[in-house]
């Protein structure tokens, strides 16, 4: 966990006392795959996951990694705006000592059917920068409407298309036949997952904050964007690490 | 379905003479193997299934359901496309011991990527269309691991009838057709399989036996099957060529291995010497105190540096529940695991169910490092367990 620029790391011992300068917060739940305690919920749910207090941890994949890795990170930023979305990347490359991970997939921050092409391109541009810098090899985006879907892939505007979709099959089993056809020929890879829409919702991250941190004013602090990065040995289909990354700000 | 050479299938008691070249051949084939590819690393993950279908005509006048012996014309008919082009064939078709079995995988093996697991159950759908398409209209393909009336009266069609003094099995029960006839193995392997018994292969229900009457069976010496002391075999076997495996090969497994191997000490020496870790090695001589029940005239001569024949002819009739598959000779397969204690389903849906849990159970189990391994002497006592009646709710 870091704010303001300091590191600092809480256990389950006393709550972090915040000063009034902390304006904003990142934390981190470090490896779940590893953690007892956190083993048991693993596979749960999103929010599970990240609910769990933890202890110290090292994610850093430094040198010593023999075997060729894939990283695959997924954004879900609450709101529009472009630099959480790009604070987010950034953070996702420091935890993890790496320059470059596999893919990106940014999940659609507004519900189902109320983003619209105008709104989701900026946060776009955001990710094909960071393509452009070599620091991911695909996109992906999770939970739009497949209109919007196939907009952004016939778009002029968009140089870097994306190269998956992932759907929540929580409400429907099958993905429609003209959808398939459609990734099929743009060779786009489609998954499914099951993270809510919410995955971190106010009533289950202020008891969090609270519990953890001694907080003036719990009620001002609230979420911006969180991350989860999931580390697979390449090739292989075997999870070598996976984690979240949550920051939230004070108004 | 294990190895199929082709030509002239020797008789047993050559068969039997032979044994020691084979065994120690096939040691040095399995050595030259494993020096070749220790070193292969950061292959992808590959995988597939395998599933045995059968064929069944249905008589609805007559009510009756009887084994429809075509598999060698179905097979024709089924693996044109790979004999053409076998990168193409969307499922690769091979025969099984009856005449009235067809096994299908998929064309290509699934890969590490998790979209895989979507396309399991279609891609079985597709393989058991594949044969439907080409059945008669009064036929049907089932996946069950045993037809029901193997065995009682006229169950095949065409009608045949059992030769208990002739032929392969020389069986009270099952007629000689019922082998499949296309291929010299099932049948070589049944009749060695009878006369290296010095006895058939009698799984009877129990029933009364009168000890004052003469029984049918056993004419002639009795070559030795360890019941009593041996004088001219070498080894008491506790168990038969079909069961559960008997060791862990893995470091890990070490100390679960609790049962004593029966293994031939010159043949493990050897293994030693060329440089397999004990393990391996010890796994490796158990397998091979079986001696080959099918041998080839053509086959028996081999370069033990490339051909790999002799290994897998005992590799190969050692029916346990895993087997660990060195890759075939010449070829870019790797190193392979077949987990075989599952019976086939009759659903397709089942079947992918089974197939993809176990791929993702070992993706578990090597991404949150669990260790599940149970002494080997408890896996003997479950897989006994499981053969019971109702063994679920026991």
């Amino acid at each position: 966990m870091s704010g303001a620029g300091e590191s600092a790391c809480s256990s389950r011992g006393e709550p972090l006392a915040l000063g009034e300068v902390c304006t904003d917060l990142t934390m981190s739940t470090g490896n779940v795959i590893s953690m007892r305690g956190v083993r048991r919920r693993a596979g749960q749910g999103t929010t599970e996951e990240m609910a769990v207090p933890c202890a110290c941890y090292s994610v850093s994949l430094g040198e010593e990694e023999r075997e060729p890795l894939s990283i695959t990170v997924k954004l879900f930023p609450v709101g529009l705006d472009t630099d959480a979305v790009r604070q987010a990347v950034e953070r996702a490359l420091t935890e993890l000592s790496v320059k470059q991970v596999e893919a990106i997939v940014l999940s659609n921050p507004l519900p189902w059917e109320e983003m619209t092409l105008d709104q989701l391109l900026p946060l776009w541009r955001v990710l094909e920068q960071f393509h452009a810098q070599q620091k991911v090899a695909y996109l992906g985006l999770a939970d739009v409407e497949q209109s919007l879907f196939e907009a952004i892939c016939q778009c002029d505007q968009v140089e870097v298309k994306p190269s998956l979709l992932q759907i929540n099959l929580t409400n429907c089993c099958s993905v429609p036949d003209d959808l398939r056809d459609f990734c099929r020929q743009r060779d786009v890879q489609i998954l499914t997952h099951n993270d809510a829409q919410e995955v971190l919702p106010g009533a289950v991250l202020r008891p969090l904050l609270s519990k953890h941190l001694a907080l003036a004013e719990p009620q001002r602090w609230s979420l911006v964007w969180s991350l989860r990065y999931l580390v697979m040995v390449q090739h292989k289909g075997v999870i070598k690490n996976k984690g979240y990354i949550v920051h939230v700000a004070r108004s | 379905m294990g190895l199929l050479s082709e030509g002239s299938p020797l008789s047993w008691p050559e068969t039997k003479r032979l044994a020691p070249h084979v065994q120690r051949h096939g040691i040095e084939q399995f050595i030259n193997q494993f020096r070749r590819l220790k070193e292969r690393r950061g292959d992808s993950l590959k995988w597939g299934d395998e599933v045995e279908y059968m064929v069944l005509r249905l008589n609805r006048e007559a009510r009756t359901a009887r084994l429809s012996l075509r598999s060698p014309e179905l097979l024709d008919q089924l693996q044109a496309t790979e004999r053409q082009d076998p990168s193409a064939a969307p499922s690769l078709w091979r025969p099984e011991y009856g005449a009235y079995m067809v096994e299908g995988t998929p064309g290509q093996p699934y890969g590490s990527i998790v979209s895989f697991f979507n396309t399991v159950e279609s891609n079985m759908r597709a393989r058991r269309r594949e044969v439907e398409a080409i059945l008669q209209p009064d036929e049907i393909l089932l996946s069950i691991t045993s037809f029901p009336r193997l065995g009682c009266g006229v169950f095949t069609d065409p009608p045949c009838y059992p030769t208990p003094t002739a032929g392969s099995s020389q069986s009270l029960f099952i007629p000689e057709e019922v082998i499949f006839p296309a291929h010299p193995r099932f049948a070589t392997l049944t009749r060695n399989i009878r006369e290296r018994r010095g006895k058939k292969v009698a799984i009877n229900m129990p029933i009364l036996v009168d000890e004052r009457t003469p029984r049918p069976f056993s004419r002639g010496p009795v070559p030795e099957r360890g019941l009593e002391p041996l004088t001219t075999e070498r080894f008491v076997i506790p168990k038969s060529r079909y069961g559960s495996t008997d060791s862990y090969i893995s470091e890990c497994g070490r100390p679960y291995n609790d049962v004593k191997l029966v293994m031939d000490e010159d043949l493990l020496a050897r293994l030693r010497e060329g440089g397999i870790d004990d393990l391996l090695a010890a796994h490796v001589a158990h397998l091979f105190v079986r001696e080959p029940i099918s041998l080839f005239s053509e086959k028996i001569e081999q370069d033990d540096s490339v051909d790999m024949d002799h290994f897998e002819n005992i590799q190969s009739t050692n029916w346990q529940t895993m087997r660990f598959k060195p890759p075939p000779a010449g070829s870019n397969i790797g190193w392979r695991v077949e987990f075989r204690p599952c019976e086939v389903q009759l659903t397709d849906f089942e079947n992918a169910a089974f197939v993809c849990f176990v791929v993702l159970l070992t993706r578990v189990i090597l991404s949150y490092k669990l260790n599940f391994l149970i002494p080997i002497s408890k896996v003997d006592e479950n897989m006994k367990r499981a053969h019971r009646k109702d063994a679920c709710a026991a």
